[in-house]
């Protein structure tokens, strides 16, 4: 694979994929003019010019190049947490000031650190740069008000099972109860049930036992986030040399690597109902993506010709091209037999996926203790999902599944020719941007175009607008889709977490590494982009080259169910025709107001242009109706979902 | 396999929960999709089983009656593969409406008792991801589905 690469403040983009590169050439070469896509050039140069009268200060510019203090023995506790973090690979950190010597002990380990506007934004995007990458990442706050900000992004990221570490200051322990000065409260009961480990640091001298409880609970087992709080007595101690550490001063002494192996019984029980089985599927989860078992899968999943769908807060671990993948294939999700669900954390209940009632299930993950959980199991193998599959492709027997194969590829047709006649009917709505037609349009414009199908990472977010993306988006790659919503189904954290997603790609950090400096596009509605939308100033100093699809149907998508209510309707709706565009020029970035569907692939390529040049966020201002839900009024309406695959939200 | 026999391999296998079955075997109910609690009723004279009252809200002069009619029609389809198909030649498909109130089943023809059970659950269970694509407002109203 070969995508284009930015230098990490991405002023210009240096060596293009050879698809990319014909477009960027002809822009580059002066020929933004006479070319039809652009026929809008002159209004973006506006824009940019806009956007280049604010001035990004040479402290965030040149970030990368400031000098690294020299932290040695004596240090503070903050200082030994910032070099734990360093020595464990933390790959990037979001904050907001506060919890100032944490952050900046962080910071000054050379670990990426990047501020933002609100420290729930901060959380999203540290969730967004795990779920894209697959590394560590850091979200800090404030004691009280920063804290709480936090609490909806780490409820989030719970339900995704990202292993994100989430810290924030306290006052003194000494200060207790006491209302003494501002903001003293327990913050450790504030996320219980919404974190995987949680401690409220007071002993000073044994913080680095917790570094080991926190980068243990990170790194093994089912993920999820940890949340630490740490009081000024930590955070000031003085450590003065290894010797205060004991074993916790060594990786190695304090964690291990190893992870479960499956148990050679299990995997010929599964195997057995495999050779029972007509038509196995894989589902291919969170677990697979943290256990970087997407090679594993595709060997097990080739070597006995059984085909994969995928779910969970990221996609791309079986390439949707594959002929093998399910993804884009709902019809057929009934017709299984037999179900691999492979480190499905996040686990439906009967019914919830499409796979009919008399499926059996082979459970792989690696903790026990949920197996059998909301889904009866057939059987279940306790097992780091890549130990387990490929141990399953080392084993299987090869199969031809001929007439099984057809029925997918027949179900991936079909699915196919519905969205292709949905995007028909949108395309007759000439009034206003149709969801269906931004769908398609971007569809083709990052798979069937001058771009190669693997280089754009999306943030797939929004509420309406999502159930009609989703179907069309494709991922060829580990983390190429982010699944913003999920299981705790926010609304609101879209651009924010496209911040995250963008520095994971800036740096080309985990599994971005080869989509390095390219642009990204983020995906959300009108109702959410008002959550997180100050984020955009975040991703203009940054220069993430985010391009942001803002549908903007003048209304909370729950509208169109409420309606009715004579009293009640009016809470679900805004000021028509609100200018996310002007606000996002106002910010620094480059924006774009797009009225009718001709205009939204223009529009689209301009930004694209500014993102891939410029290294500039957009916003596109999708100016929509909210009628377009009502199904009788605008065929095919608001549309529901099928799980897993492409439509999956919340597993 | 009786009805109430592969009935009761749904329950063991933790698919229906909360199972009942009255005295004659002819009436079950049970907790199924949507955590919902369905009524299952074997008429042996007219050699049918039917769930009994399983959507709720549906006008029979509706267009989403319509739409569920036709799309139930089209589970018998020639078309289809054999372990989706509703094959006519061994059930006729039911689908009922009285006063908005939906009920589906199979008349058993040349079908077993225990394939009859297998098709119909699993046709209900298609009726049902069938509304959650198409008709998500109705699953939202009618059976707490979420709305995001
Ligand atoms: C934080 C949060 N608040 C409220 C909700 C409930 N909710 C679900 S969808 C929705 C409307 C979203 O509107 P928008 O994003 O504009 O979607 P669209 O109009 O495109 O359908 C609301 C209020 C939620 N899921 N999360
Ligand atoms: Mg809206």
């Amino acid at each position: 694979m070969s995508i284009d690469t930015r230098p990490e403040e991405g002023n210009t983009a240096a060596n293009p994929s050879r698809r990319s590169f014909l477009k960027f050439a002809a822009v580059g070469a002066g020929a933004a003019a006479s070319s039809p896509m652009l026929a809008g050039a002159a209004g973006a140069q506006e824009a940019g010019d806009e956007a280049a009268r604010l001035v990004v200060p040479d402290e965030i510019a040149n970030r990368d190049q400031a000098p690294l203090p020299d932290i040695q023995f004596p240090m503070t506790g903050a200082n030994l947490f910032g070099r734990a973090c360093a020595l464990e690979d933390v790959k990037a950190m979001f904050c907001c000031p506060g919890n100032y010597n944490v952050i900046h002990a962080i910071a000054d380990h050379n670990i990426p650190s990047y501020s933002g506007r609100n420290e729930g934004s901060m959380t999203h995007a540290a969730d967004a740069f795990v779920r894209a990458t697959g590394e560590i990442a850091i979200a800090s706050g404030t004691e009280g008000p920063g804290f709480t900000n936090m609490i909806s992004g780490i409820a989030a990221a719970n339900s995704c099972r990202t292993p994100m570490l989430l810290v924030a200051s306290n006052m003194r322990v000494e200060q207790d109860d006491t209302e003494q000065g501002i903001q003293v409260m327990y913050q450790q009961p504030l996320t219980e049930g919404i974190k995987k480990y949680g401690k409220r640091l007071i002993t000073p001298h044994r913080l680095p036992e917790y570094i080991g409880y926190t980068f243990r609970q990170l790194k093994t087992g089912i993920p999820g986030p940890v949340h630490i709080d740490f009081t000024g007595e930590v955070s000031n101690h003085q450590f003065e040399g290894e010797a205060d550490l004991g074993h916790y001063g060594s990786v190695a002494r304090y964690r291990t690597d190893s992870r479960p192996a499956p148990a050679a019984g299990d995997i010929e029980a599964a195997l057995r109902l495999l050779d029972q089985a007509e038509r196995p599927m894989i589902v291919a989860s969170t677990g697979v993506f943290y256990a970087k078992a997407w090679d594993a899968l595709k060997a097990f999943a080739e070597k006995a010709n059984i085909p994969v769908v995928e779910s969970g807060p990221m996609m791309g671990k079986f390439p949707h091209d594959h002929p093998l993948s399910a993804h884009a294939a709902p019809d057929a999700l009934a017709s299984a037999d037999l179900v691999f669900l492979v480190g499905q954390y996040c686990m439906p209940t009967v019914g919830e996926f499409a796979f009919g009632p008399d499926t059996r299930y082979v459970r792989i993950q690696p903790e026990a203790g949920d197996m059998g959980r909301n889904l009866p199991v057939d059987v279940g193998i306790f097992s780091c999902e890549k130990l387990a599959l490929e141990e399953l492709a080392d084993r299987a027997r090869s199969a031809e599944r001929t007439s099984w194969l057809n029925e997918v590829d027949a179900a991936r047709r079909a699915f196919a020719d519905q969205n292709q006649s949905y995007y028909e009917m949108g395309r007759g709505y000439s009034e206003a941007v149709h969801p269906a037609v931004i769908a398609k349009e971007l569809s083709d414009f990052l798979y069937n175009g001058d771009l190669a199908p693997e280089q754009t990472t999306v943030l797939s977010g929004g509420f309406g607008i999502a159930r009609y993306t989703r179907r069309f988006l494709q991922a060829h790659r580990p983390g190429q889709v982010v699944n913003g919503a999920y299981q705790f189904a926010s609304i609101g954290p879209d651009v924010a977490y496209a911040v995250g997603v963008a520095a994971g790609v800036q740096l080309g950090a985990g599994a971005q590494a080869a989509a390095q400096g390219a642009p990204i596009v983020c995906i959300t509605g009108d109702a959410g982009f008002g959550f997180t939308g100050m984020e955009i100033e975040t991703q203009a100093k940054y220069r993430l080259p985010v391009i942001n699809i803002v549908y903007n149907n003048n209304s909370w998508g729950t509208w169109y169910s409420n309606r009715d209510l004579p009293r009640g309707a009016q809470l679900h709706l805004f000021q028509e025709g609100v200018r996310y565009d002007r606000m996002a020029e106002g910010l620094g970035a480059h924006g774009e107001y797009v009225t009718s569907p001709d205009q939204f692939l223009p529009a689209l390529q301009r930004a694209y242009d500014i993102a891939q040049n410029e290294g500039l966020p957009s916003v596109i201002n999708c100016q929509a109706k909210r009628e377009f839900w009502i199904r009788d009024e605008y065929e095919p309406g608001f549309l529901g979902k099928v799980e897993p695959g492409v439509m999956s939200y919340y597993h | 396999m009786t009805i109430p026999d592969a009935l009761q391999t749904y329950v063991q296998r933790g698919i229906f929960k909360s199972f009942n079955a009255q005295p004659d075997q002819r009436k079950f109910d049970f907790v199924w999709l949507n955590r919902k609690r369905m009524h299952v009723h074997w008429n042996a004279g007219r050699n049918a089983i039917v769930f009994k009252d399983v959507l709720h809200n549906i006008p029979a002069r509706s267009r989403h009656y319509r739409e569920v009619r036709a799309y139930l029609k089209g589970r018998t389809s020639p078309d289809l593969p054999a372990h989706r198909r509703v094959d006519p030649d061994l059930f006729d498909l039911v689908c009922e409406n009285h006063k908005s109130v939906v009920s589906v089943g199979l008349r058993l023809k040349s079908g077993s008792q225990g394939a009859a059970v297998r098709r119909l659950t699993a046709l209900v269970h298609e009726l049902f991801i069938y509304h959650h694509d198409r008709w998500p407002e109705y699953m939202y109203e009618n059976f707490g589905s979420p709305l995001e």
